[in-house]
């Protein structure tokens, strides 16, 4: 049928009400990133990663609602190309961060330390509320429910430092707070239980591709090992800072719309590209990071509104497994830091396993990991589980205002324990004295003066002098 | 060596990643944009080495992974990225106009006249004369009476004739080319764009009448004075907005001016206003009327335009099918032939005629010769509103785009080599992405 003047007149205006309703939404998460916004923040003590964020994840969920509708199914779906990206985005940042080179240096007992603390939840969790769904009417013989389970277990094993700078900032080096490095540690749960997700639990898909699973696995490995050297090569060749960005870009974005193509996550594979590219010895490692850096939190941003729009709230089933997973989480990571303390306390340094609570913040991560595999598959489960980790990761941080101590307000602590020739990362020497320049900024936390590799520590264990 | 092994083992992932399955979903739309922008890039690497100008790089990347060829990128892969397409044209139709200075424009505004007439408007008329005389050859002309055959030659030879902003801008960026030369060549294309899009809507309103597309007169006059007149003082509003910004927020003004484009891409299409009429008339007024820095506005933007320009002329590049090309080769190569000679004829009329400088007088012509956006945005305009022929013209429209796509970028870079302004300008170099 031939278009009218009145149904051209009304798409017309659909098209300009979405498309200025998605400018509102772009222009917001450009302030969101602003260093000032950053700042008042900040001095309002919200510093979370999910506090901080949450507003945006409300204005997404707002922003769907029918009555408004900016954020509709069908833009929804135009938007996932944007959605995929950020999550790749996120994954090679969170990639890149992982210095490989200081888990060489971590205390005795702290691969340990991480994976006790991480089952603990997961498997409380993962328990609490497959039963749950179970009795919610879900078969425990459909594959989809035990991938529910797994993501949500993973989900809850994630921990976050309690102060958020950013996803780009937070490589860690002597001086920084080890909630720092071992949220980073706890991250790699989170990336490896998904590379199993997405290996294990295939939907039925038109593909000309019959692997086994297992063989998945190995794809996911070896896809981002490619496409990690890729980069890696790429980004010797731009002579110009415009080319730099277009390469980076176009990496990421071919990175992610691989993994996706394959029905992979593109969390994992540009996670991996991402460790590979900036633990290979290069000279752009600078450059990548201030790239990653300047745009992280529009992305960020970006992505957890599509986060709120793809949320449905409306479902009572996902709210009445929040208090489950947050509680599960919490007992999990008791039992899990009783449990560590307990076995290698003793070969901890002082302070190391004490900077763990028992109310810690979920990773920005755990949404990542929930939207990347709601992208992937739709079952009803599912949106249970979405609410639950985007819920559960709210009630948590308002927990963790509420259980935190007045010294861990204060600057956190560094680990003097490890030797002193651990890199600096020059991501911190990018915001130097450039603090009043106007964009996006990201800051660590100030760092505690370092003091001699020989001199004994002298804190106690919170960190007090 | 290196580009060209990145280059080899991207096509070599993609064509893994294609082999997995013929279902076309989401995450295709970022994969196509991923590797249209590598493969561009590391084309464009290779290809400069070789002598030739990057822009011929980024096109063959396009023809080779578009849908005729490897078939790495198909037509739903690059229609899913449209939006790439109006967001680069604003782009193009800002940083044009922000490089068009009137005080400058001003001493050839007389040669402009001329060159408008008698070889932008001449080549409309000349190859409608010419595909009427040849359309023997042509088979969209068999079942058509000569009424019929008068009006469908009248709209192709105005569809034929649209100049490339893009191009030229593209290499003057590249060649880092300033002088009297470049400013003419930027100002007669662009003039002639504006030509094209009048007298396209006058042929089309006419061979709607003839050929009973569905056209009615009165509408399309004013659909033609909205198109015209409304971009171009919905530009000038534009242009207030971003000075005003620049003038007060000082940073984040790129940003900014992304955001407009990219608002003006999607909703201008929607209220048939011309994108790269509105934001042609908000650059030119930021640069000539406007208190605001416009220099400004542009370096900030060049980094976030080479992505958007690689993406672009690589789509532009999967459009053309080289094989149907041959099908066609000998009125295709007639009518470049054509319009490449009366651009050379009647450029250099009008130029001794107004007494041009002699570098504009040699050299000017040839920046009328590329072919790219508007030719493009015509082919599906006329494809849609005539279906009778839409579709064979489309074909033939096509042939005649990818043979001056594929020949004018490397003449008009030698030549603006030759006239000795390449070079001359320091730091903005959006195409090449070099400083």
């Amino acid at each position: 049928m031939p278009p009218t003047r009145e149904t051209t007149k009304e798409s017309s205006l659909f098209a300009i009400k979405i498309i200025g309703g998605l400018l509102v939404l772009v222009v917001l998460a450009y302030l969101g990133g602003h260093r000032r916004v950053v700042r008042f923040q900040e001095q309002l003590g919200i510093s979370g990663v999910i506090t901080a964020g949450f507003p945006f994840v409300a204005l997404g969920l707002v922003a769907s609602l029918p009555a408004i509708d900016i954020l509709s199914g069908d833009v929804l779906h135009r938007l996932q190309p944007v959605l995929h990206f950020g999550l790749g985005w996120l994954g090679f940042i969170i990639g890149a961060q992982l210095d490989i080179r200081v888990l060489d240096r971590v205390p005795k007992g702290t691969a340990y330390l991480i994976l006790v603390e991480a089952l603990g939840p997961f498997g409380i969790t993962a328990a609490g509320c497959g039963a749950v769904m179970l009795a919610f009417g879900l078969s425990w013989r459909d594959p989809a429910v035990w991938r529910d389970v797994i993501l949500l277990g993973a989900a809850a094993a994630m921990t976050a430092p309690r102060k958020f700078r950013g996803f780009a900032n937070r490589t860690w080096h002597e001086g920084r707070g080890v909630d720092i490095l071992l949220g980073q540690l706890d991250e790699l749960i989170g990336v490896i239980g998904l590379l199993f997700i997405t290996a294990y639990f295939r939907g039925a898909t038109e593909t000309t591709w019959q692997i086994p699973n297992t063989a998945w696995v190995f794809v996911s490995l070896g896809l981002g090992v490619a496409i990690g050297v890729l980069i890696f090569a790429m980004v010797r060749v731009p002579t110009s800072n415009a080319e730099f960005l277009a390469v980076v870009l176009g990496a990421i974005a071919f990175a992610s719309g691989l993994a996706g193509y394959l029905h992979l996550s593109p969390i994992v594979i540009c996670f991996l590209a991402g460790v590979l590219v900036t633990n290979f010895p290069n000279e752009q490692r600078a450059s990548i990071f201030r790239i990653l850096n300047h745009l992280e939190r529009p992305v960020h941003l970006l992505f957890l509104i599509i986060a709120g729009a793809m949320w449905d709230v409306w479902d009572w089933r996902g709210w009445a497994l929040v208090p489950l997973f947050v509680i599960g989480r919490v007992v999990g990571k008791y039992t899990g830091v009783i449990a560590s303390k307990t076995v290698v306390g003793s070969l901890l340094p002082a302070g190391f396993a004490d900077q763990r609570q028992l109310v810690q913040p979920m990773s920005g991560l755990s949404i990542a990991l929930v939207i990347s595999v709601s992208s992937l598959y739709a079952d009803p489960g599912l949106t249970w589980v979405v609410t639950a980790v985007i819920g559960g990761s709210i009630v948590t941080e308002f927990l963790v205002q509420l259980t935190m101590r007045e010294g861990d307000r204060a600057a956190p602590v560094p680990i003097d324990e490890l030797e002193r020739s651990a890199p600096i990362d020059e991501i911190d020497e990018l915001d130097d004295g450039d603090d009043d320049a106007d964009g996006p900024i990201y800051r660590d936390e100030p760092e505690v003066p370092v003091r001699a590799a020989t001199q004994p520590p002298t804190g106690d264990k919170k960190g007090k002098p | 060596m290196i580009p060209f092994l990145l280059l080899l083992a991207v096509t070599g992932l993609m064509q893994a990643a294609r082999s997995f399955s013929t279902v076309i979903g989401t995450s295709a739309t970022e994969l196509a944009f991923g590797f249209l922008l590598l493969g561009a890039y590391f084309t464009a690497r290779v290809v400069s080495q070789l002598g030739l100008p990057r822009l011929t790089g980024y096109l063959l990347a396009g023809v080779l992974a578009g849908p005729f060829v490897l078939d790495l990128v198909t037509t739903e892969m690059a229609g899913s990225l449209r939006v790439v397409n109006g967001v680069a044209t604003c782009i193009l139709g800002l940083t044009a106009g922000s490089e068009l200075n009137l005080k400058r424009v001003r001493p050839v505004a007389r040669t402009l006249r001329w060159v408008t007439v008698c070889s932008v408007i001449g080549s409309m008329v000349v190859l409608a004369v010419v595909l009427f005389l040849i359309r023997p050859l042509i088979p969209l002309f068999a079942d058509m009476t000569t009424t019929q055959s008068i009006a469908v030659c009248a709209l192709l030879g105005v569809a034929i004739s649209p100049q490339s902003p893009a191009v030229v801008m593209a290499l003057l960026s590249e060649t880092k080319a300033e002088g009297p030369l470049s400013q003419f060549m930027l100002a007669s294309v662009v003039v002639s764009d504006l030509a094209a899009v009048l007298f396209y809507s006058i042929a089309a309103a006419a061979a709607g009448v003839v050929i009973g597309g569905g056209l009615d007169m009165m509408d399309t006059a004013l659909s033609v004075a909205w198109e015209l007149l409304g971009s171009v003082v919905f530009g000038v509003l534009i242009g207030v907005v971003i000075g005003a910004f620049l003038n007060t927020v000082k940073n984040g003004a790129s940003l900014f001016a992304l955001l407009i484009c990219v608002v003006v891409a999607e909703i201008g299409v929607h209220v048939h206003l011309d994108p790269l009429i509105v934001m042609l008339a908000a650059g030119i007024w930021l640069e000539n009327f406007s208190r605001a820095d416009a220099s400004a506005l542009l370096h900030g933007f060049e980094s976030a335009q080479l992505p958007v320009f690689l993406v672009w002329f690589a789509l532009a590049g999967t459009k053309l099918d080289l094989g149907q090309l041959t099908q066609t080769i000998i009125p295709v190569l007639i009518l470049a032939s054509v319009r490449a000679a009366w651009h050379f004829t009647g450029t250099r009329f009008a130029c001794r005629h107004t007494n041009a400088p002699p570098a504009v007088t040699k050299y000017a012509w040839i920046a009328l010769v590329p072919q790219a956006g508007l030719s493009l945005a015509l082919i599906v305009v006329i494809q849609n509103t005539f279906p009778t022929f839409g579709k064979a013209a489309g074909f033939l429209l096509l042939s005649v785009l990818a043979v001056n796509q594929i020949v004018s970028p490397v003449v008009l870079r030698a030549m603006l080599i030759k006239s000795g302004e390449a070079g001359k300008k320091q730091g903005v170099d959006f195409a090449a992405g070099g400083h």
